[in-house]
């Protein structure tokens, strides 16, 4: 009740709602891809490598955080970004760029195609064999390339929307200093 | 000058004239060039000649006379001579007349001459008549004395015998000095037990007198100790020549001895060549025991013995300090014989103890008695103290290797008499090989002939020997098939019991592989059952072309052989379906168990490893049966799925888990959109709620 409490507050509009839902997101986000390299550290060693739990942990991880990211910011073409606060903004690229760090610490030899198919994955990824006693590799390694290439992209689109903003307020400041 | 005193200097004279004769016959005249009586004329002579000047020239005595002892030896006596009266012979003496003058001369010279005389007695020993000046230095007065004393016995005994001779009467021979035997003699005579002595001699024991007789024996006391000092003189003398031989003797074999222990350490190289100064090092410490006898053959062991206690003693010396008690001192020469002794007396004592120890030694405590213990005597008995404990340990260590080596014989022998029954068995068999020259010719077609069997000419014969193999087989797995129920309910309990412990999973896997042989076994049985159905079918298609060929005969019918026995494929899953069944049963409930656990990996992973570890095993072991199973049989076994089980259980479960992350926040930040949305409880919130949230925070 508290947490709920202390996030009231009076002066929230749509925008803040929005805003804190973002937030919340990219902390849920951020919250999983840092147990990325704990299932590479410790838990993947406690299964066969044949079965891959690394790599279908971070395809999941990489799938789910950009379908929602995605989700609430209004699509690809990023429609809800206008409405984001410069600090979301600045959560979002942040958060891809440390994603695509933990991804090249932890699989260092992991060669992500650049180019896919945007809408390839937009349902959930088959990551198993047909008879599911295998574990399609090259699936998981396709997913997650696409996955990043979402959070790529938005990370593109974050970032225009900040220089953008940032130019904004530079000129009106500057406006409001030469007036 | 009185009576007395004059008397006394015509003594002196008579003295002097005396000491002129007895210098003249004295052979130990070692004061020959001090003349006192010519000294004392050469005195007199110059007083006299003092007077006379004196007189000539008026002297009037104001100073201090300067008497000199002319010819003295004695400056340096302990006892000075009394100085003359200062009053008598004063020269300051203002009321001294000049009719005095003569007077006073004469009792200065008087005085003189009485200070002469007391010195002379003080600082001489008379002898008979003899007068022998006191030795400062030494007792060789003493010795003078004696040999006076001597002297004038001779001399009186001499007298006397010239006396008896004069007087007519016959020498006594008993009356010998020299002679220690008359002595004897003249001692009984004086006990007078002798009584032929009284009536050989009884003349000149009459001639003789009693005081004669006295003085006899005197001189022969005299003579006796004379003698006697005489012969300990001579002992003494030799005892000083030996001691000072053997002293030197001795300073010559030590150094000897020692010129040898260095170049022996040279040799060794225990101190530097180059400096005079002894330095010793340490030597190394000999390896342990273990180590030592590792791969010693008993032919050297006594050689590294030796080396051993050489090196072991070495070390010891050093680190208690001996050494140079070693080097210097004799004193160790002695010890070490005495430990020699002791080690060979210890060496006999050395035995091999029974288990446990030698108890009463043991209790007995160490007597230590004998004179001042010294530094090696305490570092002997260390050493020996530790050397004794060590080979205790040994010796425990020797008897629990006799005891342990004789179960080790007794496995010995049992392993010998199993083997002489394989060695039976394969005689037997190797007479099923045929033999070489049989079949083949040549060595060449030997090796490929040994290894195939007599019989294989002959299947029918071999089908008769492998039987009672087979059956042996076949009643065992009849025994195991007809347990399968029993065993699939206690793995059931089993399961059960290990629910929610720490364990599960490693029951979880034992119980798969339990699993996983009731499936093979199962398959298998089927398998080998339609299999068998199918070659039934085939012999009884054979047996019924023969029996139609000889029909005329009767024959032989299969009655009643296989009776009981499923005769179609529907008859044998008939036969094994309830088997089967259970067996599925068991794994639907390991299926669920590896559900369970694949959900909690994340959990399994971070808290039990080891669980997670034994989960994955027991997944794996049905697929590794599996493809075993397929490369033996080419089909599969009844619990294929397992992994792909596990594999989409996994894959659901991270799904399902990031997933759960947001919704999570979707749901907390709907509930606080659908707070927000409403204005009263919006307020209320903010009013009451808030601050003691905040409040809460804080403290």
């Amino acid at each position: 009740m508290c947490r709920f409490a202390t996030q009231i507050d009076e002066t929230d509009t749509d925008d803040e709602h929005l805003n804190k839902l973002f937030t919340a997101i990219l902390r849920g986000a951020n919250e999983l891809s840092a147990e990325i390299t704990f299932v590479s550290e410790s838990m993947a060693s406690c299964f066969p490598s044949f079965w891959a739990v690394d790599i279908i942990w971070s395809s999941c991880v990489a799938h789910l955080c950009s379908e929602q990211i995605l989700t609430n910011m209004g699509g690809i073409e990023g429609e809800n970004l206008p409405n984001l606060g410069m600090p979301q903004l600045l959560d979002l690229v942040a958060w891809v760029e440390n994603f695509f760090e933990v991804i090249e610490e932890n699989f260092p030899d992991l060669d992500i195609p650049t180019a896919t198919e945007p809408r390839k994955f937009k349902s959930k990824p088959t990551l198993l064999s047909e008879d599911h006693t295998n574990i399609e590799i090259q699936q998981a390694i396709d997913s997650l390339a696409w996955a990043s290439n979402i959070l790529w992209d938005a990370h593109g689109l974050g970032m225009e929307e900040f220089l953008f903003r940032t130019e904004k307020q530079a000129v009106e400041l500057l406006e409001r200093f030469y007036k | 000058m009185s009576d007395d005193e004059k008397s006394q200097n015509n003594g002196d004279n008579v003295e002097t004239n005396a000491d002129d004769e007895v210098q003249v016959e004295n052979p130990f005249d070692m004061d020959a060039g001090m003349d006192f009586g010519a000294a004392e004329k050469r005195r007199q002579r110059a007083i006299r000649k003092q007077k006379q000047k004196e007189a000539e020239q008026g002297f009037v005595m104001d100073g201090d006379v300067q008497v000199r002892k002319i010819g003295s030896l004695f400056d340096d006596d302990p006892l000075p001579p009394p100085r003359p009266n200062r009053k008598s012979i004063s020269a300051g003496d203002a009321d001294i007349d000049q009719e005095d003058k003569g007077a006073t001369a004469e009792e200065m010279l008087q005085t003189m001459n009485e200070m002469n005389d007391r010195d002379r007695e003080r600082n001489t020993v008379r002898v008979g008549d003899k007068v022998i000046t006191k030795w400062p230095y030494d007792d060789y007065h003493t010795v003078q004395k004696e040999y006076w004393e001597h002297a004038l016995e001779r001399e009186e005994q001499a007298k006397l015998k010239r006396q008896q001779r004069q007087d007519g009467s016959e020498s006594d021979s008993s009356v010998s000095v020299s002679s220690s035997e008359g002595e004897d003699d003249e001692d009984f005579s004086l006990s007078g037990s002798d009584s032929s002595e009284s009536s050989s001699s009884s003349d000149s024991s009459r001639s003789e007198t009693s005081a004669e007789r006295l003085e006899r024996k005197e001189a022969a006391r005299r003579e006796r100790k004379r003698l006697e000092r005489k012969a300990r003189r001579k002992a003494e003398k030799k005892r000083s020549k030996r001691l000072n031989r053997d002293t030197e003797k001795e300073q010559e074999r030590r150094r000897k001895l020692r010129q040898k222990a260095l170049e022996e350490e040279r040799a060794a190289g225990l101190h530097d060549l180059k400096s005079d100064i002894m330095v010793f090092v340490r030597p190394q410490d000999p390896p342990e025991i273990k180590q030592a006898v590792a791969g010693l053959p008993l032919t050297e062991f006594e050689s590294v013995a030796k080396e051993r206690a050489i090196a072991v003693a070495s070390t010891w010396l050093f680190d208690a300090g001996l050494v140079q008690e070693l080097m210097q001192t004799k004193k160790v020469n002695d010890k070490e014989e005495d430990m020699l002794e002791n080690g060979k007396k210890k060496k006999v004592e050395i035995k091999i103890l029974p288990l446990g120890g030698d108890k009463k030694n043991k209790d007995q405590p160490e007597k230590q008695s004998g004179p001042k213990r010294t530094k090696m005597d305490i570092e002997i008995e260390k050493l020996e103290k530790s050397t004794r404990a060590q080979l205790d340990a040994i010796n425990v260590r020797l008897n629990n290797g006799v005891a342990s080596s004789g179960h080790e014989v007794q496995e010995l022998v049992n392993s010998v008499v199993s083997t002489k029954g394989e060695l039976v068995k394969l005689r037997e068999t190797s007479s099923m090989l045929s033999n070489a020259g049989d079949t083949l010719d040549g060595v060449s077609g030997a090796a490929a002939t040994q290894t195939t069997f007599a019989i294989n000419k002959y299947p029918h014969l071999k089908y008769a020997i492998n039987a009672r193999r087979n059956l042996q087989k076949c009643f065992r797995e009849l025994a195991f098939f007809s347990e399968i129920p029993v065993k699939c309910a206690d793995l059931k309990d089993e399961l059960q019991q290990a629910e929610w412990s720490e364990d599960e999973m490693m029951v979880i896997r034992d119980v798969c592989k339990e699993h996983v042989q009731l499936d093979i076994f199962l398959k298998e049985a089927e398998a080998g059952m339609k299999r068998q159905q199918e070659a039934d079918e085939d012999d009884d298609d054979d047996d019924e072309k023969r029996r139609r060929r000889a029909s005329v005969g009767g024959g032989f019918k299969r009655t009643g052989f296989d009776v009981g026995l499923p005769h179609n494929n529907d008859e044998v899953d008939r036969f094994l379906k309830d088997h089967v069944q259970i067996v599925l049963e068991l794994g639907e409930e390991i299926r669920q168990k590896i559900r369970y656990g694949i959900g909690t990996s994340f959990d399994l992973a971070f808290n039990n490893p080891a669980n997670m570890v034994a989960l994955v095993e027991g997944v794996e072991i049905y697929e590794t049966a599996n493809r075993e199973y397929q490369a033996v049989h080419g089909g599969a076994v009844g619990f294929t799925g397992m992994r792909a089980l596990a594999l989409a259980e996994l894959y659901e479960d991270m799904e399902a888990r990031c997933m759960e992350v947001f919704d999570n926040l979707a749901d907390t930040v709907r509930v606080i959109l659908s707070l927000c949305s409403c204005v009263f409880v919006r307020k209320v919130v903010l009013t009451f709620l808030v601050p003691i949230c905040n409040a809460d925070r804080r403290d």
